[in-house]
């Protein structure tokens, strides 16, 4: 066995979440979960009427939701991180099946015994749902505008770091980049009032 | 400043304090602020979203190319090997055929076919052991039954099953599976059908899928092909069904062939 891999095996749930919530150590984050959790994670689907595509979509979704609630602070290891994943694959599960208009009956079973923690899971799934309104809006940006954005928002690089990155002449052209794409952001979302009510709502039931 | 950089650097943090509180004011008072200082928040967390996504897509890309190389150096068979892979080339290479040679010698494979399909090259065919799930026992309770049911010690689930007070769908549905492994098909399918029964009375549908497959197989080992049949139908004619690959149109028609002879 690697020394990386021995590093990997050892690593707790409290160095996991640290590596999350500073966005430094996702990679080795990821890895661990998926060199740990991805079988059981799989296994879930597998055994509850999906298939491997079905899986492997649903595992990227999990652990998108997990980075993000660990950096939203709405999950600070109150359980162990597996049962805690344990518990998000079968709430995003149960959520694309009712998506699909399936499995009623397994609904019933998974309402039953729903504690504050997948109370609270379930909210932020709404909201992610809700959020995909806004990401296809995000989508049909032009590439300089998602470029300059996720470097801002994603990468949170300084506008001095934005110049040395990109082929901007100076760090005026990036701010007026960045505030002119924005605006176009919010403008499309002003005109798709059906997606911005929907998340407003959402954030208000995760309140 | 505009507004929308306003609230861009209120949300960095960037804004001095009076300037901070000033905007904290106005968005008390004006609706129409605190609807763009709500549009603001929601989009640049769809912007981090979005990267997220997308970094996780690459990653997840990697690290499944990573674990499928492990798994081919280890020589496992990976999990996912318990679904058998789709024989629809092979079924459209046939069907190509048939249309390209008339009906004629649709019916020379019809002979073909009746002559040599029966119900154990059928079954042998079928038959997958069941494996239990690899993450029984992280998250839920292993039960002696598992153990004895992943040693492979058949005998040890029967027996130790009789001793059950009160046996859930989970024993019940092993039980039927290691009765399955000494081809005890009666057996095997009274315990399917307690499970299925049980469930009816529940309104649940615990291993619903898998008695599906198995209970038809069960059928098909005792002989009994006419209650095996709609079982199949309904696996094949259910897209979703964790079994529909298992159960092709030309697996269904064997079938019809294997109830007509059985008549």
């Amino acid at each position: 066995m690697s020394g990386t891999k021995r590093a990997l095996n050892s690593l707790t749930d409290t160095d996991l979440l640290a590596g999350i919530k500073t966005g430094k150590d996702i990679e080795r984050a990821m890895r661990f979960v998926y060199q740990s959790h991805y079988r059981m994670l799989e296994n879930y689907v597998l055994t509850n009427s999906g298939n491997q595509d079905d899986a492997a979509d649903l595992i990227q979704e999990v652990m998108v939701t997990f980075i993000e609630m660990v950096q939203k602070e709405r999950f600070r290891g109150e359980s162990s991180v597996k049962s805690f994943l344990y518990t998000l694959i079968k709430n995003l599960w149960v959520s694309e099946l009712r998506k699909r208009e399936n499995e009623m009956k397994r609904n019933e079973e998974f309402e039953i015994g729903r504690d504050t923690l997948e109370e609270d899971i379930s909210q932020f799934i709404t909201y992610k749902e809700a959020q995909k309104a806004i990401l296809a809006l995000f989508d049909s940006l032009g590439s300089g505008c998602k470029q300059v954005l996720t470097l801002f928002y994603y990468e949170n690089l300084s506008v001095k770091e934005i110049v040395e990155r990109t082929g901007y002449e100076n760090e005026q052209n990036v701010r007026n980049r960045k505030y002119k794409c924005l605006k176009e952001l919010t403008d499309l979302v002003q005109s798709s009032p059906t997606a911005f009510n929907n998340i407003k709502a959402a954030l208000r039931h995760a309140k | 400043m505009e507004t929308l950089e306003q609230i861009d650097r209120y949300l960095d943090r960037t804004l001095t304090l009076d300037e901070a509180v000033g905007l904290e004011q106005n968005l008390q008072t004006d609706a129409e602020l605190q609807n763009l200082f709500d549009k603001v928040t929601v989009v640049r967390d769809a912007v981090r979203s979005s990267a997220l996504r997308s970094r996780v897509r690459n990653l997840h890309m990697q690290l499944i190319d990573e674990m499928r190389q492990q798994d081919e150096a280890v020589n496992v068979v990976p999990d996912f090997t318990k679904v058998r892979p789709l024989r629809y080339a092979q079924s459209l290479r046939w069907g190509a055929r048939v249309a390209a040679s008339g009906l004629l010698l649709l019916a020379g494979y019809g002979s073909y076919k009746y002559g040599t399909t029966n119900i154990d090259s059928y079954y042998s065919d079928k038959f997958m052991a069941y494996q239990l799930p690899n993450n029984r026992g992280e998250v839920e309770e292993v039960t002696p039954l598992d153990v004895l049911y992943r040693t492979g010690n058949f005998a040890g689930v029967v027996q130790r099953f009789a001793g059950l007070s009160s046996p859930n769908a989970h024993d019940q549905f092993l039980t039927g599976m290691a009765h399955m492994q000494h081809q005890q098909y009666k057996e095997a399918i009274e315990r399917f059908i307690v499970l299925r029964k049980s469930n009816e009375l529940q309104n649940k549908s615990l291993f619903e899928q898998e008695t599906d497959y198995y209970l038809a197989l069960a059928f098909l080992g005792s002989g009994r092909v006419g209650d095996a049949y709609p079982l199949f139908e309904k696996i094949n004619k259910t897209p979703r069904h964790m079994y529909h690959q298992n159960v092709t149109d030309e697996d269904l028609w064997k079938l019809g062939l294997l109830r007509w002879k059985s008549n």
